[in-house]
């Protein structure tokens, strides 16, 4: 099983793709951070949680387009045609899958480390490390990140099993529903949340904390998204018992 | 040819049945979004169409670079070379996946055009152009496309490596737009020269200049191509080997590249767009043309517009010339680097002319010999269009000649007699024929209409003292505004007329002019030559003043300008406010070495509330000026690093330059008027206005005649301690 895992892991992020997806996220992520985040969000430090929420959020169409990239790639025609060898091996499919998702995932997950790192190297080395309140960025980043992206993962996983295609447009869905005028709870991304409510709270450098509305958004993301793609492995093992 | 057909036939569909071109073609396609290109002008135009259009043409060129490669690649990658090049000629098949390549970005571009119409329909709406819009798409950002993927074929034909080739056109693509080149238009392959788009007159200038471009790297990158395509590797042969056996079959490939790239180079070399004014140009010493006895006393001048297309005009110019000498005398001309001269007659009899080809500021000299009779009558023809000055050549400030705008001064106008000296001023005179819709509008008289033409062109005579004529001509809806205590005429584009109305802008504008007039004093003008307020193109980049005319910038009156809250709670206070940039900025300029807030913005925000004021009463005034003013101040001062400024020093000076910059650049508007408010306050509105008055009407003493910010606290009789931007 580590093998499939090490092999999945390697085919998805030893290729261009993913040095692409990783040059631009590094690029984009540093536009952020020398432009917006240096001045810190609505009058907090560059280096509060706000802010790092903001520069995290900022990051969640590029990680989502990757993501999305990575499911694509399940749904291929490649994908499709090696699928007679695959089921013909000794391991269970439902696993195969499982550890081919786990691969994604890490691909995902390396790709945001990177990026938090280089927001890390490039607020330290400004501010000094040791100024850095890196335990106060751990619940923004879960916040931002684990919610929206298991409902892209879900939604992604259903959109490829419809059509292949479909996966790519949902990455423009992705990158749109940014500009609509969504009320803050209700954002798949909520950049916004980051820059309206410090100022709601009316006190100087306020400390990280989330009204419960924007708690229950996010749950409700996860937990549809998590439902998303249990329907999704469903659909995929019903589809193949029938082929069988 | 067949073969040619079909190979193109099966590259296309396979093209479109990669998923690695649509990642390439949704890169694309979201490109625009980018916005990463800086765009100088702030017309609508160029804030909704310039710069996604911008950001898409540098980034598509880049994505269809790497989609090229991948293409060209493919078969190399999977090791089917040698079974492919038995099948069909390597040339043809890398011919035929470039032609793919460039109509898949064809389809694109087309796409592009149709998805982001809507969006960029709304925010234009009014000043929505259809040309400008189609211009934008199909010559600035689908070629972009197109010569990204010709130079990555270039390249990897001539070395065979993806890495190395992608690295030459990022290269090739960061040196064009580097700091070296980024003011030579003719070095912009990729994205040509796009320092604005207007909204209300014509961008001809701007896509003139890119389809030249255009042609010239066609020409190039097309020659190089073609070159490169003989260095395609067969035979296991190297580079030179490949390139004659490929030669030996395409006899003809070698001589057509090199007539290619020579063609594009001639065309650089021999630019008609640009004048060749000394790079130092600083340096240069004008001659003394002055002959004592020798001036103008009449001129006529008879302009026919020869093609609105290509922006050319021919033209008659009839000088009556004193001569007081009794000797012949030469004599010289300024005319643009762009006309030739076809003939010169005095009294008659055609006569030498020597052109000095010595351009200076978009003209040159042209020298001749007058009779020594003492009056003598010269009839110069000329033609030709107009060049720019090559300094300015990335922002086009210069004359344009189009259907839908005109901007034709002195030099460019007609012949201009260099240095004399005359008792009485001459009388110049200017025939010309417009199109139905443009009105024309001058430094001299009021323009009359002659009469219309069948094809319902429109002939005009236009008359000014002195030797030149400075002329503007659009789509215009002219009138007069009170006020002033002088005649005003306002001149605006016409897409904005109704909008105007709506507003109820005219009344708030002529509210303004009495306000400044009667608290700073009168723009000095009778009333047979009226003041003219102009609106013009953004390619003159901010407002000017001329004579009798008076210009302000056409982003004035866009939507984006009239919803700038720093300017007025409402779009019509913000014209105000630009009507008040008459008086602060054109009339007088407030201007301090030391103290870089202190800019025409803080002052025309504070007589824009006084307007107000008087206007609304003070409790309006109050609440969206003041109190806004005071919420920005504190905002400011709420800033992460102004209550912690230890932060500030620890960051590197580049970082901490631009946080101060963003910090207190709430100085320009806000607080500078906050400031002024609180001098109002302390030594009352009548001490400040009469001290204002004083300076609009003397100007300052430290840098004149900008008045400075410590002339202005002289005036007030108050001390920098007390007050200041701190």
């Amino acid at each position: 099983m580590t093998k499939i895992f090490r092999y999945e892991l390697k085919k998805l992020i030893v290729n261009r793709f993913f040095a692409i997806l990783l040059v631009v996220a590094l690029w984009y992520g540093y536009l952020m951070l020398k432009g917006e985040i240096l001045l810190g969000v609505s009058n907090t430090a560059p280096f509060s949680p706000w802010s790092f929420g903001l520069y995290v959020s900022s990051l969640f169409p590029l990680l989502s387009a990757a993501l999305l990239f990575f499911i694509a790639s399940l749904s291929s025609k490649q994908e499709k045609l090696t699928q007679v060898l695959t089921s013909a091996s000794p391991t269970p499919l439902g696993i195969y899958r499982f550890v081919r998702c786990s691969a994604i995932f890490v691909g995902v997950l390396l790709l945001t480390v990177v990026c938090l790192l280089l927001g890390i190297l490039f607020l330290g080395s400004l501010f000094g490390f040791e100024n850095l309140p890196c335990r106060e960025w751990i619940f923004p980043t879960l916040l931002v990140l684990v919610p929206s992206l298991t409902f892209v993962a879900g939604l992604g996983m259903l959109a490829g099993i419809w059509k292949g295609w479909a996966v790519y447009a949902l990455i423009g869905v992705v990158f749109a529903v940014g500009y609509l005028p969504l009320p803050d709870w209700t954002a798949l991304n909520p950049a916004a949340f980051f820059v309206d409510y410090p100022k709601i709270l009316d006190v100087l450098d306020p400390g990280f904390s989330v009204p419960i509305s924007m708690l229950v958004g996010r749950m409700v993301y996860f937990f549809l998204g998590l439902l998303l793609m249990a329907v999704g492995l469903k659909i995929r093992s019903v589809g193949k018992g029938r082929k069988n | 040819m067949t073969t040619f057909l079909r190979c193109y036939r099966v590259e296309f569909r396979r093209l479109l049945r990669s998923p690695f071109s649509w990642f390439i073609f949704a890169a694309a396609l979201a490109a625009p979004m980018g916005n990463f290109i800086f765009i100088m002008g702030d017309t609508m135009s160029s804030i909704y169409l310039a710069k996604p259009v911008a950001s898409g043409a540098v980034l598509g060129t880049l994505l269809f670079a790497v989609l090229t490669l991948f293409e060209l690649d493919r078969i190399h990658r999977s090791g089917v070379c040698l079974l492919t090049d038995s099948v069909v000629s390597p040339l043809t098949l890398n011919t035929a996946k470039l032609l793919a390549i460039c109509t898949a970005a064809l389809g694109i571009s087309v796409l592009m055009a149709l998805v982001y119409f809507p969006y960029i329909y709304s925010k234009l709406n009014i000043v929505f152009s259809v040309s400008t819009y189609l211009g934008s798409f199909f010559l600035l950002l689908l070629p972009a496309l197109w010569m990204g993927a010709i130079a990555a074929a270039l390249f990897y034909q001539l070395v065979g490596r993806v890495d190395v080739s992608f690295l030459a056109v990022l290269s090739f693509l960061l040196v064009s737009r580097g700091s070296w080149f980024k003011s030579n238009n003719f070095m912009q392959w990729s994205l040509p020269a796009l320092p604005a788009l207007t909204d209300n007159f014509s961008n001809a200038p701007v896509f003139r200049s890119a389809l030249y471009t255009r042609i010239i790297w066609l020409g190039i990158l097309g020659g190089g191509w073609l070159l490169s395509l003989l260095c395609v590797r067969r035979y296991g042969k190297g580079m030179a080997g490949s390139f004659a056996a490929n030669a030996k079959r395409l006899i003809p490939a070698p001589a057509a590249a090199l007539a290619m790239i020579t063609t594009g180079v001639l065309l650089w070399r021999f630019q008609p767009l640009l004048d060749h004014t000394p790079i130092k140009w600083m340096e240069v010493e004008s001659a003394d043309r002055y002959v004592e006895g020798v001036y103008p006393l009449k001129i006529e001048l008879d302009v026919d517009i020869t093609s609105y297309l290509w922006g050319t005009l021919s033209g008659s110019a009839n000088y009556q010339i004193k001569n007081n000498t009794g000797q012949p005398q030469e004599i010289y001309f300024n005319l643009n680097s762009g006309y030739r001269i076809q003939s010169m007659q005095a009294d008659g009899q055609d006569i030498p002319w020597t052109d000095l080809k010595n351009d200076y500021i978009n003209s040159r000299e042209i020298k001749c010999t007058i009779p020594a009779t003492e009056t003598s009558s010269l009839e110069i023809q000329y033609s030709g269009a107009p060049k720019t000055w090559n300094v300015m050549q990335d922002t086009f400030s210069g004359s344009v000649i189009s259907r839908k705008y005109i901007d034709l001064s002195s030099a460019t106008l007609a012949p201009c007699f260099s240095d004399y000296a005359a008792e009485e001023l001459p009388k110049v005179s200017l025939n010309i024929t417009l199109p139905a819709k443009l009105t024309p509008v001058t430094t001299g008289e009021t323009p009359q209409l002659l009469g219309e033409n069948p094809n319902g062109s429109k002939d005009w005579l236009l008359q000014n003292e002195g030797d030149r004529i400075m002329l503007y001509a659009a789509d215009y809806v002219q009138r007069p505004l009170e006020g002033g205590e002088m005649p005003i005429w306002f001149y605006y584009s016409r897409n904005y007329e109704k909008q105007m109305e709506d507003l109820g802008a005219i009344d708030i504008m002529e509210s303004a002019i009495r306000y400044c007039t009667e608290h700073y004093g009168p723009r000095s003008f009778t009333a047979d030559r009226p003041f003219k307020i102009l609106q013009d193109s953004v390619f003159t980049f901010g407002g000017a003043a001329w004579s009798t005319l008076s210009v302000m910038g056409e982003s004035y009156f866009s939507s984006e300008n009239l919803s700038d809250p720093e300017k007025g709670p409402s779009s019509a206070e913000v014209l105000a406010h630009e009507i008040t940039h008459q008086w602060w900025g054109l009339g007088a300029s407030m201007m301090d070495y030391s103290q870089p807030y202190w800019t025409d913005e803080g002052i025309t925000t504070y007589t824009s509330y006084r307007l107000i004021k008087e206007l609304k009463g003070e409790a309006y005034a109050q609440k969206n000026y003041v109190e806004k003013w005071q919420a920005a101040v504190d905002d400011a001062n709420n800033s992460f690093y102004v209550r912690h400024p230890e932060y500030m020093d620890i960051l590197p000076d580049e970082y901490a330059a631009s946080i101060a910059s963003a910090i207190k650049g709430v100085n320009h508007y806000d607080g500078t008027a906050l400031m002024i408010k609180q001098i109002a306050d302390k030594i009352g509105e009548d001490k400040l206005d009469a001290a204002l008055s004083e300076l609009y009407q003397n100007g300052g003493t430290e840098f004149p005649p900008y008045i400075s910010f410590t002339d202005f606290l002289n005036a007030c009789g108050v001390s920098k301690e007390e007050f200041n931007y701190d």
